[in-house]
């Protein structure tokens, strides 16, 4: 078990030791008899070097997820959500993941929660389910364009992005209960 | 497994009461049967021929019911979206109108906005602006060579060239079928499968001399399948439109699968 002098031993590599008051010989008592023993002092000072460094990889960390995402996070006017899915293949999927595709009750989730691309009397609730060969014009489709050009490792995928929770990009959950659940953590 | 689905009391064509739909379709109908002779299934090029893996009998009852509970079905999604019936009125073009409700339900399961589409911008001009009947396979060539107007710069029924100006050719590439299949003429099995994936079906009946749009499966019982399916006679007509049949009935003289639209939003 560590003693509380190894808790202490924050010895910094390059920084000398100081100076012992004390020339210590074999067999001499450590410390002059009637004088406390001394405790080696705790060098608490404030790494600034680490500091730095851990600030460098979270702001590298935090571009590179936001370039992952079309906009990132907090970068995108309100929540939007994609699945991705190849129709060819929707026949393998279980019959309950294929529901999802379709359901109206996830449609009507996304009605109330995600944001409005239309017009108050024209709304387009900003959810989508496009095939992968989906062929989208950029400058009308721009958000959803860039977004199918990220790489997914499988299919079908849901995108669920720019709400005030997780900002959700992962392959289809099993049943509508469970994308429930996740569009939830989203909003 | 037996399961039943919950048809609301509604009438389902079958042979009791064929005669009675038959008569009310004369002079609202408008589809003639395809010439195989000369447009064989597989042959024409529009469409690839159906080649997706059928799902067997076995497994519908069990798809059925995940439809249903989960609103799955594509009645669900139309109605919840409170989508518009086509009405093709005095025109014997309910052989595009059936392909027009295809585009409309693919749009709106792709999550696409409402746009409201024209059939006669394309019928019209297929048909050199005379009011005749027609086949799906020439109403999708015509699509897919003419895109579709919108109504409002081509009302829905309108058969006049004066129409045809260069903004509406224009906005109507907008709206065109980028993905269909050709189903094989008296398959189920094959119209079944489409449904229970999602994907809307236009079939031309020639008992009826009637091309309608189905979108969903549904069963009436141990063994006993059939369709629903919206017709172009108007929301006044049946239940908002949506019709059913039982399986003879809904069986294809010629079908088509809509699967991926163009992605306009509007």
């Amino acid at each position: 078990m560590a003693s509380e002098d190894d808790l202490f031993n924050f010895d910094i590599p390059g920084v000398p030791e100081p100076k012992q008051d004390v020339t210590l010989h074999p067999g001499q008592p450590t410390e002059p008899p009637g004088v406390l023993p001394s405790v080696p002092v705790a060098r608490r000072e404030f790494n600034w070097w680490a500091v730095a460094t851990i600030g460098l990889l979270l702001f590298v960390g935090i571009y590179a997820l936001r370039s992952y995402l079309p906009a990132g996070g907090s970068g995108i006017d309100g929540l939007h959500v994609l699945i991705v899915e190849e129709k060819d293949d929707r026949i393998e999927l279980p019959s309950e993941q294929r529901a999802i595709l379709t359901s109206q009750i996830v449609r009507e989730w996304c009605e109330v929660n995600c944001t409005n691309l239309g017009t108050d009397k024209k709304p387009d609730p900003a959810v989508r389910v496009f095939d992968q060969d989906e062929e989208l014009d950029e400058p009308e489709n721009k958000f959803w364009h860039d977004l199918m050009l990220k790489r997914r490792t499988k299919l079908p995928w849901i995108y669920a992005v720019g709400g005030k929770g997780k900002q959700i990009d992962q392959s289809l959950p099993k049943d509508v209960d469970a994308t429930m659940e996740l569009l939830e953590s989203a909003k | 497994m037996s399961y039943e689905s919950n048809l609301r009391g509604y009438t389902v064509i079958d042979r009791t009461n064929v005669a009675q739909f038959k008569k009310i379709a004369v002079g609202r109908s408008g589809y003639t049967r395809r010439p195989y002779e000369t447009h064989p299934y597989g042959g024409v090029g529009y469409a690839k021929p159906f080649a997706l893996p059928l799902i067997p009998r076995a497994e519908w009852p069990e798809r059925i019911k995940d439809l249903e509970k989960a609103k799955a079905r594509l009645s669900d999604l139309i109605r919840g979206a409170k989508l518009p019936c086509l009405n093709q009125d005095q025109t014997n073009y309910c052989w595009m109108n059936g392909v027009i409700h295809a585009v409309m339900f693919a749009r709106l399961a792709a999550g696409l906005p409402f746009v409201s589409l024209s059939p006669a911008s394309v019928a019209a001009k297929i048909k050199g602006f005379k009011n005749v009947g027609g086949w799906g396979g020439e109403a999708i060539l015509g699509v897919q060579k003419y895109g579709i107007g919108t109504t409002d710069l081509w009302p829905a029924n309108a058969i006049d060239p004066r129409y045809d100006t260069p903004e509406l050719r224009e906005v109507a590439k907008g709206y065109n079928i980028l993905e269909f299949d050709e189903i094989r003429p008296r398959s189920f099995d094959e119209v079944m499968t489409c449904l229970l994936l999602g994907f809307p079906v236009p079939i031309g009946h020639s008992w009826w001399a009637h091309l309608v749009c189905h979108c969903d499966p549904i069963m009436r019982g141990r063994d006993a399948f059939g369709t629903r399916f919206r017709n172009s006679w108007s929301e006044e007509w049946e239940d908002l439109g949506f019709g059913l049949m039982d399986e003879e009935h809904a069986t294809p003289d010629e079908a088509n699968t809509v699967r991926v639209v163009t992605a306009r939003a509007a």
